[in-house]
């Protein structure tokens, strides 16, 4: 009997702190967050990234505060990972930040979670100011028709290559705003590793890469990987072939052995096999492109587009991160402020610069050309002109970042001769789809 | 007497060679923190060519304005809380385990070992619930105040198992001199369990000076970082990492907690005289 | 009133047992019991939890990954804690004389288990490891040729196993701690019967020290089986490659927060629990016939 009560009190403990989380938070929200109408509001701002970026973003907040007397920015920087854990924890327990950072490996789980705040509303009344902004690149905001994301920049995908090796050993590449085939590129690793002896490698391995890679490849093929509705898009034999031309590269000793790529995978940028010139190319974002060359000063890194179909079809993407609003938010206004700030403030996008990409402003991404790095010049110019070719994606729908991990999987199953390239591409596409029906509901 | 010598010189070399076998990580990295950021991946040297402090002076400087020596003041607060919270709370509790008979005491053991038995991921999200309920996110008080409640069952079942290992004829004697329970706790158990509470001192240092995954849940401002989250600070799977700065903080954020062993250990190794032993 | 003794005893024994039993109301109770409610939900942590009776068990038992991470886990505990422990206890008798240099012998030992879960230990790793590690310069000198150890399949989950009995200080610390409860003289005693220092070891050392190690074996097979950080930092959360490293505490967390379904990792921390509860139950059973309690 004892026993009972004690199980029943303690269940209703249990309900009345699950329940309080559901519940609005502004009622109870602690004195950090002060009244609107005195004109004392403060906002919590969080983003990942690494010391000098938390520098940056320290300093527009700074700069915000100045300009915006009357709100104060809490400023909650982390490094990658822990940024993921902490805030899906703080939305769980109803105390998301006001203004948090949105990456494609997660944002569709957040949106298709109504975790974010449509900020069409903010754009109508004015307060986040779009006009300076290309349509294709707001696109990437939109989660299922909802304008909910504002791109913090564009960026592309690209191979970051290191000039100096390719012409030590005589290897033609395309300039900067030129395509070059899947054939070409083949054709030029094997020139490269004939010419190195096999000692050094061509390219990183996509086929063990992240979504990202099946998608561009999908769109080569004149598919793409998710259906608007939400299901898989890409057919068997589009992976299967995917699949099957990484495994001849390797075969060939063009890329990197498995267990080296997956080492590769984890390893910190100063030890990667493209730092440590053990490999010609990497496929990264463009924006990157001044962290490698900050790491080899002795070689000149530039950047290339990625290949195209046989056949000339393009798949490009455009990419880059997002800020977001929590519906939460307790001061959308002031978050959405603070968003307008970022994309049209100059002092702000004098700041930040090519942090993560072109400024998405297009007058003030043209004025900052001036006094950027030569590194940060070569990316702007690459990005800009891959812009032309390039179109916003159909994004994921929830459960990305499980298909994700399948999707390295299967990869690294076949670069670990575990399975077939047909076998892993049935697999997986069977498994991704059980993935999209499971989160249906 | 010469091959006694002889003796005592092998067992020192090989606790010497194996103990460098097992420090060479250690040693790496001191060796990293004196080196700049490119000599670390690319030197193949194992000492520095040119010893510098940059990495000790970047490191230091903190993130985002605010200095590392803040973020060793926030954790020594927490660790001093939480050693004394574990020791206070856990003694009495092992020693109505050991030593006390009551009604359901097998029962309580149980559940408190079934407390240590599930992972801490699913428990995050109900405790940050209590937590923020409580008002008490970006506070030290969610890593702090459960340890003056004994929920550390680690440490229970530690000084449960040191006080049965006790000689029972201590609390016989003092049962016939009339001592009660709270008479013999705090005169008879406690002062002979000095290596369990010291075991437990260094063991809750350790841990909460090490943990970075509750204290990054609930600590948000830059400012109550501790040592160990402002350590990942410098390591970004995105961006660019402060390897020189990581490497260099580590080694100062070792430093507390091998002062606290080499302080400490004589009371872990001493222990108990074999004079009270015999009572 | 006068109470009986065994009356007295018992409230004696709440009084003591009363800051723990708060502390479990308070916060250990219900997230453990959340725990258990949200195992039989579909719980995607950003939206309210929908009840979904047996459901995740039931795809737990049909998970190909489940079954592999239950496999690597197992391997892990029954690999390491032995390893670790005997280790532990050798070094901590041969560390408990006070011959010359002992305190800093033992402090030289400890330090590794200092390292807990820091992210440099997943570069110190790497560095020992890898293809170009000093492990296989070792091997080199001896003209084997090594391989990639961390990101061979059939290996890391080996390296993992050498990181945990790297950092067997923790044990140590503990055995040390009660070796020296053992009274001098028995050791005098037995010297004058002339008992030879291996047999002092087992008849003497060992019987007295079965409390401690029995709170070892119990404590890490209870942490190794929730073992997450060293695999966690060393494959970059990914508990590759090829799974090979992916604890079943790894795969919880990817599940939970990684893949948004926390109903799922919570049914399989109760899984959980009910395994280490056997393990430690039987443990305990045999506790009776090989641990010494004076």
């Amino acid at each position: 009997m004892k026993k009972k009560i004690l199980a029943s009190a303690l269940c209703l403990v249990m309900m009345a702190s699950l329940a309080s989380c559901g519940g609005d938070k502004d009622a109870d929200t602690s004195n950090k967050s002060g009244d609107a109408s005195t004109g004392d509001v403060s906002i919590r701002w969080s983003w990942w990234g690494d010391t000098k970026r938390h520098e940056l973003y320290n300093s527009i907040a700074d700069k915000f505060e100045e300009k915006n007397p009357g709100i104060k920015v809490e400023r909650e920087p982390n490094s990658w990972n822990d940024y993921w854990d902490k805030l899906s924890v703080q939305v769980a327990g109803g105390n998301a930040p006001d203004m948090m950072g949105m990456h494609v490996q997660y944002s569709s789980d957040y949106a298709g979670r109504g975790a974010l705040l449509d900020l069409q509303p903010f754009v109508d009344d004015g307060t986040i100011d779009v006009s300076k902004v290309e349509q294709s690149v707001l696109d990437t905001g939109k989660m299922d028709g909802v304008f909910c994301m504002v791109p913090m920049a564009v960026t592309t995908a690209s191979l970051i290559t290191n000039k100096t090796l390719l012409d030590e050993y005589g290897i033609e590449y395309p300039a900067y705003n030129e395509d070059w085939t899947w054939d070409e590129f083949a054709a030029a690793g094997k020139k490269f590793k004939d010419a190195t002896n096999g000692e050094i490698w061509f390219s990183n391995d996509w086929a063990t890469g992240s979504t990202n890679n099946i998608r561009y490849w999908a769109r080569i093929k004149g598919e793409e990987a998710f259906t608007p509705e939400g299901d898989i898009a890409w057919s068997e034999g589009t992976v299967a072939e995917w699949l099957t031309m990484w495994k001849e590269l390797r075969d060939e000793g063009i890329i990197p052995d498995a267990a080296t790529s997956n080492e590769d995978g984890t390893l910190a940028l100063e030890q990667k096999i493209f730092t440590t010139r053990k490999c010609a190319m990497h496929n990264v974002p463009a924006n990157q492109l001044y962290l490698y060359q900050e790491q080899m000063p002795d070689d000149e890194i530039i950047l290339l587009r990625q290949p195209i179909g046989n056949d000339g079809s393009q798949g490009a993407i455009i990419e880059g991160a997002h800020w977001s609003i929590s519906p939460k938010s307790s001061h959308q206004k002031e978050a959405a402020m603070l968003i307008n700030f970022w994309t049209n403030d100059e002092d702000a996008v004098n700041i930040y610069k090519m942090d993560q990409g072109v400024p998405i402003n297009n007058e003030l991404a043209s004025k900052i050309t001036a006094d950027l790095s030569e590194s940060d010049t070569k990316c702007i110019e690459f990005v800009q002109s891959y812009m032309e070719v390039a179109s916003a994606y159909t994004p994921a729908p929830i459960g990305a970042s499980e298909i994700d991990t399948e999707v390295k999987n299967f990869g690294q199953a076949v670069g670990f001769g575990e399975m077939t390239p047909e076998q892993a591409a049935k697999d997986l596409t069977a498994k991704a789809k059980e993935i999209t029906e499971k989160n249906k509901k | 007497m010469a091959k006694r010598r002889f003796k005592t010189f092998c067992v020192h070399f090989f606790i010497i060679l194996f103990g460098l076998i097992m420090l060479y990580p250690l040693l790496w990295m001191l060796s990293a923190s004196f080196k700049t950021s490119t000599e670390i991946f690319q030197g193949t040297n194992f000492f520095p060519e040119a010893p510098t402090f940059d990495s000790y002076v970047q490191g230091w400087e903190g993130i985002m304005g605010i200095p590392f020596w803040q973020f060793f003041a926030n954790s020594f607060t927490i660790v001093l809380f939480v050693m004394l919270g574990n020791i206070i709370s856990c003694l009495p509790t092992a020693y109505a385990f050991s030593k006390l008979k009551f009604p359901l005491r097998s029962l309580w053991f149980t559940i408190m070992m079934g407390t240590l038995m599930l992972p801490m991921h699913v428990k995050l999200i109900p405790t940050y619930i209590v937590f923020n309920n409580l008002g008490w996110v970006n506070t030290f008080l969610p890593m702090i105040v459960p340890s003056f409640f004994a929920t550390q069952g680690f440490f229970i079942f530690l000084m449960t198992q040191y006080m049965r290992g006790l000689p029972k004829e201590l609390d016989e004697a003092a049962t016939v001199d009339g001592c009660g329970p709270f008479r013999s706790f705090i005169q008879i158990t406690v002062p002979l369990s000095v290596p369990a509470i010291v075991t437990t001192a260094i063991f809750s240092f350790l841990w909460t000076w090490n943990d970075f995954f509750t204290q990054n849940i609930y600590l948000t401002e830059t400012k109550k970082y501790t040592v160990s989250m402002a350590l990942r600070q410098f390591t970004d799977a995105m961006g660019n990492s402060s390897w020189g700065a990581l490497f260099a903080m580590s080694v100062l954020s070792l430093i507390p907690l091998f002062l606290m062993f080499v302080l400490f250990q004589s009371y872990l190794v001493d222990g108990i005289t074999a004079g009270s032993v015999k009572g | 009133m006068k109470l009986s003794r065994k009356a007295r005893s018992g409230i004696a024994g709440y009084l003591f047992l009363t800051p723990w039993l708060l502390g479990l109301l308070a916060f250990t109770a219900i997230p453990m019991i959340a725990s258990l409610y949200f195992s039989f939900t579909d719980y995607d942590m950003l939206t309210d939890p929908v009840w979904s009776g047996i459901n995740n068990y039931k795809a737990l038992f049909a998970d190909p990954k489940f079954r592999s991470s239950l496999v690597v886990t197992f391997k892990f505990v029954f690999i390491s804690v032995p390893l670790q422990l005997a280790f532990a206890l050798f070094i901590a008798v041969i560390l408990k004389q006070d011959r010359r240099g002992a305190k800093i012998y033992r402090a030289i030992y400890y330090l590794p288990s200092l390292f807990g879960g820091s992210v440099a230990v997943a570069i110190l790793w790497k560095e020992l490891f890898n293809k170009e590690g000093v492990f296989n310069q070792i091997l080199g000198v001896f003209g084997i040729e090594g391989i990639n150890w961390i990101a061979t399949p059939s290996t890391a989950l080996n390296t993992l196993i050498v990181l945990a009995v790297w950092q067997f200080g923790a044990s140590m610390v503990i055995f040390l701690s009660s070796l020296k409860q053992i009274p001098q003289d028995y050791y005098e005693a037995a010297t004058i019967d002339g008992a030879s220092k291996p047999k002092q070891f087992f008849s003497i050392t060992l019987p007295l020290l079965t409390p401690m190690v029995f709170f070892n074996v119990v404590m890490q097979i209870i942490n190794a089986f929730q073992s997450f950080t060293s695999a966690y930092i060393v494959s970059g959360g990914t508990g590759g490659p090829m799974d090979s490293t992916l604890f079943y505490s790894l795969y919880l967390y990817t599940k939970g927060f990684r893949q948004f379904s926390m109903g799922y990792a919570s049914a399989m921390a109760w899984i959980l629990l009910l395994i280490i509860g056997v393990v430690t139950a039987l443990l305990f059973a045999s506790a009776k016939k090989w641990v010494y309690y004076d």
